[in-house]
């Protein structure tokens, strides 16, 4: 009834383990702190290990650590890693992912939270660390000047306020 | 004063008002203080966004504009943006304590504890008694480290000023590093006894205290107390989840408390972030199925939320479930499309929704290995010890699945068009830096095709985005500047820019490579397209970019093969390639017809050379379609020879040989070939004439037929993309030929190309029927050749046998009941159709036909009086319309077809003695008959403006076009008055009555002042009678008129007004006027094709008139005058003397001589 239909091919959509990510044994999710701790660790075994064999080191230790240098170039820096994952997105559209409300839930932005209760609470004249509070706003008070202009403008009621 | 009762709208406005006035610098001053102030008191973040940009552009020296801002960041909840604005403030600036603050905070809010220490500290140098600093240190450094700092704790200020600020901190420290309670405890006792803040910090303190074994019991007493969507449910939500356990034990009393507290947005949204982390944990584990439990109950909590969707969608792949996935990822892809379509179109979501598109094409574009079955494949070839790896078409794979190459071509024509979406709107951008507005114009259409792809990727929602991404992306185009050096792109414009060249090598691989199966053209089609999508994108300069940036060791590529194809197809043998436009659409000419031959050449190998002689010339014209797309293909003139040749036509054969050796001109790899192709000619010769191409056999095409006429009509259709009437003929004929899904193709690409309101019904008329015929066609293909044919009445035995169907087959049955007449069961079916109607886009055609059949027995009766007309049956139109006003319940609106149609009529007779076709008497039992009765005894005029008189007051609907008929007679009578008097004007001027010629033309009124005929006469009737600034002033009105008449006597007429004025001057120097003669002269000004020419004249007549006037002083004794007059003469001619002399110009030239001789006879004496 309609014009072309979506393709529908038999072949099956391919999960590529030749990935950065599997190669590091890493999230396609995890931070960049987290994946260059990984790099760091890795690559300091392989190191320790070739140390540790000295002259009867095999190739191994060396392929590992070209390895690591290469998924480094890819995803180790965060420029590269954007332009990693926008050629390669499977690796992140096939990673379950957490809800993106789930930051919301870590104890630093409950703590953030409290803040903004605080405000709630107190009023924007108290002195707390939120962007809302007028002491960040108005460090040496208002203006006399300027609270003359405003007086103008006081009403009893206005959508725009908060 | 409380700042939050403040208009804050009306205070800028007024204040932005004041500056504007005065520009004072105190008004400055107050409105940029007030302007980043309102940042704070909206909810709105353009609003403020814009409000702070603002105060910092009036005063940029103030950095409290520039905190102002970043706190508007901050509050809006981009830490990054506060702390890049605060990072450009100049150094000295930068580290004032409120700066580093703000910078601090945000910081803290970014995540980064320890920078944010490390600001906080740097605030502390500078100003060490800053409390907000030394809070805000103690904040971060107890958030950056698991333990110890507590003795910073004793350092702080006390007193009930800073009650809030330990309350933040207390609160904080209680939920960041619960094993610090007890000290959280000793210093609540800072706080002012019975203050608000300490209530909150005490609570805080007391929830974080609760074990994890009674955190569930707690929360749902705790829940119950606080107050709906407030920040303490908030905080309460967030404590008690972190102490509720594992994501399974958590989700279970989440929703035990949902359910509990049905109507908590709080606990719905935690319960899905918990629902989510365990669908995480247990893919992790590989329990799939588990997990899509889990993404399923967050789907319903949430319906929208992407990642949701996402998830779904990717368990469905890691488990294998291939339909199953395909569907998934159709409805992200919808959901994607759904949020584009509500506004959500930022660079970011654009994006996010290219991403599943990309994921797609890469995997159908090429399989990992060892999977080799992918749109291409790596072909190795070795050349001693190295390996050369090349991407080829995987031909195997795209016959076994051919779906794989349409699942590459619409996931990459889509990501690409979220490319282009995710770039904005600037011009520059989107367009990726056009050089003219003609690349401009193409680059946007060759976006707006691409964007057709979405349309069939998620039919509905595609569809309406791809619309509005075609006005959008025209927008884009208009207006476009010239760029006369190649303007620089930025990083995401370049990266969009490479990714359509790359998709465009890739498309020349498969133009070159791909043997496409002639029994699946749609697919064919959908290369084609894409390839007239993509070209107008490609840039020569940004392909030998990336050829340049490629490492030797990237993955294989088709860029080095799409260089060289450019090179061989367009001959360039220069080092740097160069491509202007012509060249560009060659090259997209020559990948087209090198896809159509090897469509030719694979139907002639499947079919071993045995096709019938109407298949072959079918075969020989779609290498005529292919010539005109290029007409330097060597292996598409290869191919006509050897199918010329087949088909016994001697001279195609010899014509395309002779065309192959033109272009190869020297070797070529199908010389040899082609020698064996001449050599076979030259013996067929020998034994006959050969047969000549039956140039009929485009219209003789009949059901079953790949019918060359579908070739040519579809070739039709490229040079005329917006021809509803092509499109219609094309389905038609697909449809008989039983190619439905082409024949819908089609039309959907007619929805898509034609645009305005009328294409878009017709488009979705054609759509609607379509389906019908094909649900006809199965029973009776002779119904539906009938019913195609005209006859849709006769259909309707065929679909007497048919049950009641679909919404387009009950469409079509209506459609052939109306033809038969049979209103009111053509209603019925309409009706049925329009209940059983699935999608939207048809509602609009069906909705009208099943509520009001009169309209519809209208729109037929209006189309056959339109055809009827055009052929200048005026006496059938009104037969038409008099039969059926005298059967039909409402005759009222076919009054106005009737005054339509006695309009005309009458344009047939003007100028002629015959009389315009008269409607027959029509019986009606209206209230208005007897005035439609009154109109009989009229003349044609007359009963034309009565028929709309009466249009207009009996049927509401027929007013505006009545009036716009009114006005059509106003301008008939107008240009019939016109013509007379143009005619009669002509007539005087001929018999030399200028002024009555004039005065003919002088009362025409604003019409006359319109009309370029009219102008043109009145300028030069005027110029006869001299009056020279009148007849300027009229040929300035007709620069006005937009005729082709008057461009090209607004052209003509310096050239005649410079001659009549040179006329005027002679007979002014005849008659011995010579000061008037001279002013004439000088008012004379050489223009138009033949100034050279005027120039001379111009001398000629200043000679004459110098000469005349110095023998008049000879005469009168005055023999200096006469001697000075005579010189100026002489210097008149002698300027042009060498003119005169190549141009023969006698005249001059005698006076010249005559000049000469008298001036001699002067000096002697």
């Amino acid at each position: 009834m309609a014009g072309p239909a979506r393709p529908r091919p038999k072949t099956r959509l391919a999960i590529d383990p030749d990935n950065a990510y599997s190669k590091l044994g890493a999230s396609p999710l995890a931070s960049i702190d987290e994946l260059k701790r990984l790099l760091s660790d890795k690559r300091g075994a392989a190191l320790a290990a070739r140390r540790a064999k000295g002259q009867a080191a095999s190739g191994d230790e060396e392929a590992t650590i070209i390895e690591l240098q290469a998924i480094e170039a890819q995803i180790g820096a965060p420029a590269a890693r954007a332009a990693y994952d926008r050629e390669h997105p499977q690796n992140a559209l096939l990673t379950v992912q957490p809800a993106p409300r789930d930051r919301a839930f870590e104890p630093a932005r409950t703590a953030s939270l409290v803040s903004a209760w605080l405000v709630e609470e107190l009023g924007p004249d108290a002195m707390i660390l939120h962007p809302d509070c007028y002491w960040l706003w108005l460090p040496g008070g208002l203006d006399a000047e300027v609270a003359a202009q405003l007086a103008q403008y006081a009403t009893t009621t206005t959508d725009e306020t908060k | 004063m409380d700042l939050s009762r403040i208009d804050w709208s009306a205070a800028a406005v007024e204040l932005a008002d004041e500056h504007r006035r005065t520009n004072a610098p105190r008004a400055r001053r107050t409105l940029a203080a007030v302007s980043s102030l309102r940042g704070r008191f909206t909810d709105e973040f353009s609003i403020a966004a814009a409000a702070t940009t603002a105060a910092m552009k009036l005063e940029p020296l103030d950095p409290i504009h520039a905190v102002r801002d970043a706190l508007v960041r901050l509050r809006f909840g981009d830490p990054e943006a506060a702390i890049a604005r605060l990072d450009a403030l100049p150094e000295q600036v930068g580290d004032l304590p409120l700066v580093l603050v703000v910078k601090a905070l945000a910081a803290a809010r970014r995540g980064e504890p320890r920078t944010a220490r490390n600001i906080a500290d740097r605030a502390l140098q500078v100003d060490p008694k800053n409390a907000a600093a030394r809070f805000l240190y103690t904040e971060t450094n107890l958030a950056a480290a698991q333990k110890g700092g507590l003795d910073k704790l004793a350092e702080l200020p006390r007193g009930a000023a800073h009650d809030a600020a330990w309350a933040d901190l207390l609160a904080k420290l209680a939920i960041l590093r619960p094993g610090d309670l007890r000290a959280v405890n000793q210093h609540l006792g800072t706080i002012t006894k019975g203050s608000r803040a300490e209530a909150v910090a005490r609570t805080v303190a007391a929830w974080a205290a609760i074990e994890p074994a009674a955190a569930a019991q707690e929360l749902t007493r705790v829940i119950g107390t606080l107050a709906r969507d407030s920040r303490a449910e908030q905080v309460a939500v967030g404590l008690f989840v972190g102490k509720l356990g594992e994501p399974m034990a958590a989700a279970r009393a989440l929703r035990i408390l949902r359910d509990t507290y049905p109507d908590r947005p709080a606990i719905r949204r935690a319960l899905a972030v918990v629902l989510t982390r365990v669908a995480v944990v247990e893919a992790g584990n590989e329990k799939f199925a588990a997990a899509l439990r889990a993404v399923q109950m967050c789907i319903e909590l949430e319906p929208h939320e992407a990642v949701h969707y996402q998830n779904r969608a990717a368990l469905f792949t890691l488990m294998g479930e291939h339909d199953a996935a395909l569907d998934a990822w159709a409805e992200l892809d919808r959901h994607h499309y759904r949020l584009a379509l509500v506004g959500r179109i930022d660079a970011r979501s654009a994006m996010r929704y290219a991403a599943p598109h990309r994921m797609f094409s890469q995997a159908a574009r090429l399989a990992p290995f060892p999977r080799r079955d992918g749109v291409f494949v790596l072909e190795e070839s070795k050349s001693g010890a190295i390996v050369e790896r090349t991407l080829s078409v995987n031909q195997e794979s795209l016959d076994k699945d051919p779906e794989q190459l349409r699942q590459w071509l619409h996931h990459s024509r889509a990501a690409l068009t979220f490319g282009f979406l995710g770039l904005g709107t600037a011009r520059d951008r989107v367009l990726l830096a056009p050089s003219t507005p003609g690349v401009a114009e193409a680059r946007a259409e060759g976006a707006c095709a691409l964007a057709q792809s979405l349309a069939v990727l998620v039919p509905e929602e595609g569809r309406r985005l791809a619309d509005k991404l075609v006005v959008r992306f025209r927008a884009a185009a208009e207006g476009a500047p010239m760029h006369y050096v190649p303007a620089e792109l930025d990083a995401d414009a370049l990266a969009v820019h490479r990714h359509a060249v790359e998709l465009y090598a890739e498309l020349a691989l498969i133009c070159i490579e791909w043997e496409p199966d002639p029994g699946k053209r749609g697919t064919f089609d959908e290369v084609l397209d894409s390839v007239r999508a993509v070209a107008p994108l490609f840039d020569e300069r940004v392909l030998e970019a990336m050829l340049k940036d490629r490492a030797d060791d990237a993955p294989p590529h088709a860029l080095r093969f799409f260089q060289r194809v450019i090179r061989g197809a367009l001959e360039i043998d220069s080092r740097e390639l160069a491509l202007d436009q012509l060249q560009k659409q060659q090259l997209a000419g020559f990948l087209i017809a090198h896809l159509r031959t090897s469509l030719v050449q694979r139907r002639w190998d499947e079919a071993e050379g045995t096709v019938s002689a109407h298949e072959l010339e079918q075969l020989v014209e779609q290498l005529d379609i292919a010539r005109k797309d290029n007409a330097r293909v060597a292996r598409l003139e290869f191919w006509a020879a050897r199918l010329a040749l087949a088909g016994d036509y001697h001279e195609d054969c010899a014509a395309a040989i002779a065309r192959f050796h033109a272009i190869v001109d020297g070797d070529h790899p199908m010389l040899g070939s082609i020698e064996k192709l001449q050599h076979a000619l030259d013996e067929r010769k020998k034994t006959g004439k050969g047969k000549k191409r039956d140039g009929t056999s485009i219209a003789a095409t009949g059901p079953g037929g790949d019918a060359k006429d579908l070739a040519a009509r579809e070739a039709e259709l490229e040079t005329q993309p917006t021809s509803m009437h092509l499109y219609a003929e094309l389905c038609h004929e697909l449809g008989l030929a039983n190619r439905w899904r082409d024949a819908h193709a089609w039309a959907a690409r007619a929805l898509a190309r034609c645009l305005t309101p009328a294409g878009q019904v017709r488009a979705r008329e054609l759509g609607l029927e379509l389906s019908g015929l094909e649900a006809l066609a199965a029973k009776d293909p002779g119904a539906v050749a009938s019913f195609v044919a005209g006859a849709r009445a006769s259909a309707l035995g065929a679909l007497e046998r048919i049950p009641s169907g679909d919404s387009g087959l009950e469409y079509v049955r209506g459609l052939a009941l109306l033809a038969g007449d049979r209103r009111a069961e053509a209603q019925e079916a309409f009706r049925t159709a329009l209940a059983r109607c699935t999608r939207g886009i048809y509602m609009a055609v069906l909705r009208p036909l099943a509520t009001d059949i009169e309209a519809a027995v209208l729109d037929a009766a209006k189309q056959e009086v339109d055809a009827a007309c055009a052929e200048g049956r005026f006496a059938d139109a009104f037969a038409r319309l008099a039969e059926r006003m005298a059967t039909v319940a409402k005759p009222e609106p076919y009054l106005i077809e009737l005054a339509r149609t006695q309009l005309a009529a009458i344009l047939p007779t003007l100028g002629t003695a015959q009389r315009p076709v008269a409607p027959p008497p029509i019986r009606t039992s209206a209230a208005w008959r007897a005035e439609l009765a009154a109109t009989e005894a009229l003349d044609a005029y007359a009963r034309t403006r009565a028929l709309v008189a009466l249009a207009a007051r009996v049927h509401e609907p027929s007013v505006r076009d009545a009036a716009a008929l009114g006005r059509k007679l106003d301008d008939l009578e107008d240009q019939l008055a016109m013509a007379a008097a143009l005619e009669e004007s002509t007539k005087r001027a001929t018999a030399g009555d200028l002024v009555g010629a004039l005065h003919q033309l002088a009362d025409l009124g604003p019409a006359g002042d319109r009309s370029a005929r009219v102008l043109r006469q009145r300028a030069i009737v005027l110029l006869k009678l001299e009056r020279y600034d009148e007849a300027d002033a009229a040929v300035h009105k007709l620069a006005d008129v937009p005729e082709p008449l008057a461009r090209e006597f607004g052209k003509r007429y310096p050239s005649l007004a410079f001659r009549q004025r040179l006329a005027t001057a002679t007979n002014l120097v005849r008659a011995k006027n010579f000061p008037g003669a001279r002013a004439m002269l000088d008012a004379a000004r050489p223009a138009g094709v033949d100034a050279g020419a005027q120039e001379l004249e111009l001398a000629y007549t200043r000679a004459y008139c110098a000469a005349a006037e110095g023998y008049k002083k000879g005469e009168g004794g005055d023999r200096e005058g006469a001697r000075v007059l005579l010189f100026e003469a002489l210097r008149h001619v002698e300027a042009r003397l060498e003119q005169a002399r190549t141009e023969r110009h006698e005249r001059l030239l005698e006076l010249h001589k005559k000049l000469e001789t008298d001036l001699e006879h002067v000096e002697s004496r």
